[in-house]
């Protein structure tokens, strides 16, 4: 399990980074993150949605209702080019401290 | 019973449904992700309920939820510019509490109309003495220049070093400085007319309300015209200018400008302008003025216009913008140093703002002569003080029944909390209730005090209308005033609740509040003690005030009014039929009557320097004048028919006269009275009458007969059937002056004219004093009702047990007592130190004694105990089995 403060650091980047991939809705973004961190990161909706409408009112995601196969709307989020150049500042940076790590702890880098 | 998923999801949503921090938008989307994780569950085998438990758990806990939505709610409102509606949204929430509130007053009916009622009548008070000091302190400002006039007052100082204030000064004054003055933009002088009599066809009055005025006055004054021309109107001799009631008075109908009035039967006056009534908050009050060139001096009078020590005249001067008065009274003081060069001219002048005149005048005393007003400071705060007690009693009245009344809903707001309502929201809900009575309160004064204004106007002989401006101006101010008392009262109740462990209260209900009733209680019947003893205590003053001065014998005395040609022909046979008829002491004529301007005149000792002789006002009376109006004679004899030269050479003075002069052995010395008579010889000394009225001290006076005309005709009545007398006194009036109408005043009705104004502040404070007294027992009785009503069970119990109706009387009264002795411990050292204070002012004052206090302990002892005793007697009477039944 991640520590309180690492999930919630991490909340910004990893959402960025999922929806840069394509747009999507709260859950499965929650079913990503826990399938991608193999359980290790469970987020309750409360904690989700929240950051999300943080997210959209500084600009960086839109939200768009989308009618489901369940006769459901639900809300879609697609990222804008502000949150595309904010996520290319936040890859630099976890970068930058995954390779300071990786030194300090001897570790081979690698090429991503 | 089955699982139903859809009135699962609906009980889930509830709570964030009535938290305004989710929208609806918000709650679609959660509810979705709901659905969606009870779909997967539902997918991996488990159960409908057991999927939506998980899933619920997963969601995250709903206090987590709002936590973190708040966080982001204030900047998406921004971001979405919902903020108007968001706004909007809280208004129809305060809406909504308003409307709870209406209906929680319409189900306790009772209480609230006791508590709306209370401090109605509190707020009406206030408001109406509000309006009373509004138009106290509003004197003279009415003037467009009112804050650059001053009146030029003087101070005499006689040979032996006693000055006199005066608000009059010398004709020559204006004249003598308006050229040489530059910081002198207006100046105007007047002489009263005294009484003068105007004539036109048969409208002939005497009018005794009229001035002399330079022709400056118009403009110098802002007294509004509604015809003729303001800056010539008093330009030329033989102008007058008429106020409308006046000028209807001879003109009727007409127009009443460039027509012809006579005055004192010689002088011709021609109107050239028509005032709109003078307004009652001016210390100048007149019918008339006639231009100052109409004025001529008296053939042989002792002075002329040129005169600097002549102090017949009033002086108002008008300064530029900019020019300080000190500086003004500076020059003054120089011109009267220049003036006097040694020769010992005894006179200064004291410079008094127009705004400062009604206040003011009390020590000055020529102010009466001049047809002014004086106001009293202390008398409008005092009633000030009376109307913030007046609204703490009712102030905490309201928060007292508040309190209760919403300990009593401890239930209900319990059981809002555990349904999920937010703790603003309660609190808001909780407020709203005593904001809305105390709302309604305020319209409720309003209109009661419009409903009560015309009879106290009338009652208390006020001279002036509602104020429409104070209206306009007090509104906001009273809205707000009640505004935040709504708030206080029902804050404590609401913080106390809305923080209190709901199931706690459930359990046992909450008796919050009930020591800070105590301590408002306890104040409220402080300020009763208090009030009560400052009423018994001025009303003691008044009475001793006017049983002190007077010197002279009001009662039983009948005053006519009479055209001096009828009295020159018919006195004499009016007074020998009148003493020949049984109902009849004694009659007696005067020049002048009390309260009216005396003339004044030098009064010199035969053989002394003329620079020693004094200014005396007195009068002409005929014979039977002490034995009828009751003054008593120190020394020497009265006027009599057997010495006929009492007629032209006696004079008598009264002691302070005798004072004056510095006179060792008056009878049988010579003075001189009037420049033009000889010398008259002091036959005899009188006490000391208070011929002004008690708002002056008493003066010197000198008393000699008549040598014209008098216009007075007092009549002592013996004793017997008032009626019988008065219709005796028509009989002999239509049998000697046929055609003439029967003018008559009691004495007594006149002399209390000349104190209206401090019997309607005595009234007033009396008044008021009772509205508190009976408003701090409508609160008592609301709030014992209350607690007797929540003792209920209590009281059954103990009826049960065997308590007696007394003992159940000790049990509701105990604390009561505690309190009222409490509130006599600190209230009696406060109030003797202000009523101290307040009674230093006088010259003749009461003691006041222990037992003003202990009458006025006692009293409020009393009420409060009536007012228990009816509720608790009720409650003990009731039967116990019923109250035990309940619940």
């Amino acid at each position: 399990m991640l520590t309180r403060e690492l999930a919630g650091a991490a909340a910004k980047p990893l959402i960025l980074a999922i929806l840069a991939q394509q747009e999507n809705y709260g859950y499965a973004i929650l079913q990503r993150i826990e399938a991608l961190s193999e359980g290790a990161l469970r987020w309750e909706d409360s904690t989700l949605y929240p950051v999300l409408h943080r997210l959209e009112s500084q600009g960086l995601l839109t939200a768009t209702w989308r009618k489901a196969d369940n006769q459901r709307r639900r809300k879609y989020y697609a990222l804008t080019a502000k949150g595309r150049e904010v996520l290319a500042r936040e890859k630099q940076q976890w970068l930058r401290v995954d390779a300071m790590l990786a030194q300090l702890w001897g570790l081979q880098p690698r090429l991503t | 019973m089955s699982f139903d998923l859809e009135k699962a999801i609906a009980a889930w949503r509830r709570p964030f449904e009535v938290n305004p921090v989710f929208s609806a938008e918000d709650i679609e989307e959660l509810e979705g992700s709901l659905r969606d994780r009870v779909a997967a569950l539902r997918d991996q085998g488990r159960s409908e309920e057991d999927a939506f438990r998980r899933a619920v758990k997963r969601s995250g806990a709903y206090s987590g939820a709002e936590t973190e939505y708040r966080k982001v709610y204030w900047s998406k409102l921004r971001k979405e510019r919902r903020l108007g509606d968001e706004l909007l949204a809280r208004l129809s929430m305060v809406k909504n509490d308003v409307t709870l509130a209406l209906r929680m007053l319409r189900k306790q009916k009772g209480y609230a109309f006791i508590n709306m009622f209370g401090l109605a009548i509190g707020l009406a008070s206030c408001l109406l003495i509000a309006n009373y000091m509004y138009h106290a302190l509003s004197y003279d400002r009415f003037h467009e220049a009112s804050q650059n006039i001053y009146r030029i007052n003087t101070i005499y100082t006689d040979n032996s070093g006693t000055s006199t204030k005066m608000a009059n000064s010398p004709p020559a004054l204006l004249p003598g400085i308006r050229g040489t003055f530059p910081e002198i933009k207006r100046a105007t002088r007047l002489r009263y007319t005294m009484r003068a009599l105007l004539e036109r066809g048969p409208h002939r009055f005497y009018e005794s309300r009229g001035f002399y005025a330079d022709s400056s006055f118009l403009e110098l004054f802002s007294f509004p015209l509604v015809a003729g021309d303001r800056d010539t109107a008093l330009d030329e001799p033989n102008a007058v200018v008429l106020t409308q009631e006046t000028a209807a008075k001879y003109f009727g109908q007409e127009d009443p400008l460039g027509k012809v009035l006579t005055m004192n039967n010689d002088l011709t006056l021609r109107v050239t302008g028509v005032l709109a009534p003078i307004p009652a908050t001016s210390h100048l009050q007149f019918d008339f003025l006639v231009s100052f060139p109409t004025y001529e001096v008296p053939e042989g009078y002792f002075s002329d216009l040129t005169s600097w020590g002549w102090l017949g005249f009033l002086s108002y001067v008008q300064l530029q913008e900019g020019v300080a008065a000190e500086a003004f009274q500076r020059k003054l003081d120089e011109l009267y140093r220049a003036l006097s060069s040694g020769d010992g001219v005894p006179y200064q002048t004291i410079v008094q703002p127009l705004e400062d005149i009604y206040f003011g005048s009390a020590d000055l005393v020529d102010d009466l002569a001049s047809n002014l007003q004086a106001g009293n400071r202390t008398t409008v705060y005092v009633l000030g003080v009376v109307a913030l007690l007046i609204l703490l009693i009712a102030s905490f009245n309201f928060a007292n029944l508040a309190v209760a009344i919403s300990t009593s809903r401890s239930k209900g707001v319990a059981l809002r909390s555990i349904l999920g309502a937010e703790k603003g929201r309660l609190v808001g809900h909780l407020l709203a209730e005593p904001v809305v009575l105390a709302l309604l309160s305020l319209v409720l004064a309003y209109l009661l005090s419009l409903l009560a204004f015309p009879y106290l106007k009338e009652a208390l002989g006020w001279n002036y209308a509602i104020d429409g401006r104070l209206v306009k101006l007090s509104l906001p101010f009273a809205v707000a005033v009640t505004f935040v008392l709504g708030l206080l009262a029902g804050l404590y109740p609401a913080l106390v609740l809305s923080g209190q462990k709901a199931v706690f209260a459930l359990k046992q209900g909450v008796r919050a509040g009930s020591e800070m009733r105590s301590v408002l209680i306890a104040f409220q019947f402080g300020i009763s003690i208090a009030l009560i003893s400052a009423t018994l205590v001025i009303n003691k003053q008044m009475q001793h005030l006017s049983d002190q001065a007077l010197g002279f014998d009001q009662e039983q005395v009948v005053m006519i009014k009479l055209f001096p040609e009828d009295m020159g022909s018919h006195y004499a046979s009016l007074r020998e039929r009148l003493l020949a008829n049984r109902h009849f002491v004694s009659v007696t004529r005067s020049e002048r009557t009390m309260g009216e301007p005396w003339p004044v005149n030098a009064l010199l000792v035969d053989g002394r320097d003329p620079s020693e002789s004094k200014q005396v006002r007195g009068t002409q009376v005929g014979y039977d004048y002490f034995e009828t109006l009751g003054i008593d004679l120190v020394e020497g004899r009265a006027f009599s028919e057997a010495f006929p030269r009492d007629r032209t050479n006696s004079i008598i003075l009264s002691e302070q006269a005798v004072a004056y002069l510095g006179l060792e052995d008056p009878v049988g010395q010579d003075v001189h009275y009037f420049s033009l008579d000889g010398p008259r010889t002091i036959i005899g000394v009188v006490e000391d009458i208070n011929y002004a009225s008690l708002h002056h001290e008493i003066a010197p006076m000198v008393l000699i007969m008549p040598f014209i005309d008098p216009e007075y005709v007092y009549i002592r009545l013996g004793p017997g059937n008032q009626a019988d007398k008065i219709a005796a006194l028509e009989a002999v009036w239509e049998a000697t002056i046929p055609g003439v109408p029967l003018d008559f005043r009691y004495m007594d009705d006149h002399v209390n004219s000349l104190y209206a104004s401090e019997q309607s502040l005595s009234y007033m404070i009396g008044g008021f004093t009772g509205l508190a007294l009976i408003l701090a027992s409508l609160g008592l009785y609301g709030l014992i009702a209350f607690s007797v009503n929540q003792r209920k069970k209590e009281v059954g119990i103990r009826k049960v047990l065997g308590a007696s109706v007394p003992s159940l009387l000790v049990l509701f009264s105990r604390q009561y007592v505690v309190l009222i002795v409490c509130a006599a411990v600190v209230a009696v050292p406060v109030i003797q130190y202000v009523l101290g204070l307040w009674l230093e002012g006088f010259a003749y004052r009461v003691e006041i004694s222990w037992w003003v206090y202990a009458l006025a302990t006692l009293s409020l002892a009393v009420i409060a105990f009536a007012t228990i005793s009816h509720q608790a007697i009720r409650a003990s009477l009731a039967n116990p089995v019923q109250a035990l039944r309940n619940e």
